[in-house]
């Protein structure tokens, strides 16, 4: 799939044959390093526990906007590897596959190994552990994500002490106040007899479904950009071609992601979702979401239209927003005006 | 009732803030009702904002001083030739003609509106291959309303 339009084929072309641009080529994606401490294999045991443990629960998802605080339950289910969210279920996971409930039917939305491509949360945050709260139940060992560079705890994690399943993750702001969270308000066996509304038999992933897989792209194109790393200490980990001449870059710092998505053309406000609230970010006009999945921003720079989706903190956000954009290069109105007035220049 | 007109000469003017208090009130009326009025608002901003934007050339050194020294000026009223009009005439046109091909050719900038929960989608899913998937796959089965 192209990522451009013919007016942007147009304009690269232009500014190639003006000025000598060339596409940029980026280096391969950084590679993983070893990662040590019972903070960080605490958090390894945790992904893997959510597909090996057979499980079932209830998960409470909490969160806040400009209209206040808001909370939803979310059913899940986990047996023989496969994990389903939601009481239909809308998502289905099964090793590196991922599927959701679309209009028509399931869609597969992804199959590849990503993991080796996300540094290492130990380069940033200080993981401490320590005896946790009883959650849903169960004591937990306690997870504190603290900033190395200004010693702030930014998050907290409850793994189950007996399963090692992540029983509940809280996200805080600059001050210590949790602005977001997701934790299990009960948890127990597949057959439990507490969570009446799931279905009796176990999760399976679908038999047919569509694909939407994005593809991998090993480098990009202007006007769009891929900035190996970005905001606070934020790397490049993934670069793919969605649908719609989307560019979507993924940025993780080992604890935290953020999501660029790139579009050419320029922003067109009147379909976008209500509720977005207007925030100066960098010198940049800012639609901003608060959603249950984290912080998503939408703001136009030069011949390009980004959203940025993120389940870090807004402030972390806010860097990674401000680094991105055009660096300096020329835009359309240049090149045109160079093309037209250059024979008649002194 | 007022039947709504079309799209017209206020809408520059309105850009500029010349109009008066009443009918500044009747385009913002206009621009809130009418989406035509909104598209003809963009494309006209879009044009003024194209032209505003285009670079000044400096003139080389010595340039206006010959322009304005009486003694050329009086020279050129002598020699009454039509032929530096008939030249600049034809600059002119040449200039125009290709400022208008440009501008034909080179297509108005697509028109974008994020679809903005299925990249909030597409994040989580990437995010859950590699971070734990249930706390990041969790808000993809909710109804709320920012996913419509």
């Amino acid at each position: 799939m192209s990522i451009r339009s013919p007016r942007g084929l147009a304009l690269v072309a232009g500014v190639a044959a003006l000025a000598g641009l060339a596409p940029l080529a980026f280096s391969s994606e950084p590679a993983a390093t070893s990662q040590t401490g019972p903070g960080v294999q605490l958090l390894d045991d945790a992904r893997r526990a959510a597909q090996e443990q057979d499980f079932s629960g209830v998960l409470e998802v909490t969160w806040s906007d400009a209209r206040g605080e808001h909370s939803s339950d979310v059913f899940v289910r986990s047996a023989n590897g496969v994990l389903a969210l939601g009481d239909r279920p809308q998502v289905i996971v099964e090793g590196t596959r991922r599927f959701v409930q679309g209009p028509d039917g399931w869609l597969a939305v992804w199959s590849q190994q990503a993991a080796p491509h996300v540094p290492p949360a130990s380069d940033k945050w200080a993981l401490s552990v320590s005896d946790g709260p009883t959650v849903a139940g169960r004591p937990t060992r306690q997870v504190d994500a603290t900033d190395r560079h200004d010693d702030r705890v930014r998050e907290r994690l409850y793994i189950d002490e007996s399963t090692g399943l992540l029983l509940r993750r809280e996200q805080l702001d600059t001050r210590g106040r949790t602005v977001r969270a997701v934790g299990f308000t009960s948890i127990g066996e597949p057959a439990g007899s507490f969570i009446g509304a799931l279905p009796a038999e176990a999760p399976r992933a679908p038999a047919r479904s569509t694909s939407r897989e994005p593809h991998v792209l090993r480098e990009v194109a202007a006007p769009f950009r891929a900035p190996g790393t970005a905001g606070d200490r934020f790397q490049l980990a993934g670069r793919y071609d969605e649908d719609h001449g989307t560019l979507h870059l993924f940025y993780s710092d080992g604890l935290f992601s953020v999501s660029v998505f790139e579009q050419e053309g320029d922003l067109d406000p009147a379909g976008l979702p209500a509720g977005a609230e207007s925030r100066t970010v960098g010198g940049r006009d800012v639609r901003q979401y608060r959603t249950p999945g984290g912080v998503v921003m939408v703001w136009q720079s030069g011949d390009v239209v980004y959203t940025t989706v993120s389940d870090a903190p807004v402030d972390q956000v806010d860097d990674v927003v401000a680094d991105l954009g055009p660096a300096g290069s020329r835009n359309a109105v240049d090149g045109v005006t160079d093309f037209v007035l250059g024979p008649f220049s002194w | 009732m007022n039947a709504r007109p079309a799209p017209d000469d206020r809408l520059s003017a309105y850009l500029d803030g010349e109009l008066d208090a009443a009918e500044r009130a009747d385009v913002d009326g206009y621009l809130a009702e009418s989406p035509e009025w909104r598209a003809e608002r963009d494309a006209v901003a879009y044009a003024r904002d194209t032209l505003r934007s285009l670079p000044v050339h400096e003139a080389p050194p010595g340039f206006w001083e010959g322009v304005l020294s009486p003694e050329l000026n009086r020279a050129r009223l002598r020699r009454g030739s039509r032929v530096p009009r008939l030249l600049a005439a034809a600059t002119a046109g040449v200039a125009v003609a290709a400022v208008v091909i440009a501008s034909l050719v080179i297509p108005s900038p697509d028109r974008v509106t994020p679809r903005v929960p299925a990249l909030s989608d597409s994040h989580a899913v990437r995010s859950s291959v590699s971070d734990e998937p249930v706390s990041q796959l969790a808000a993809l089965s909710m109804i709320t309303p920012f996913r419509r």
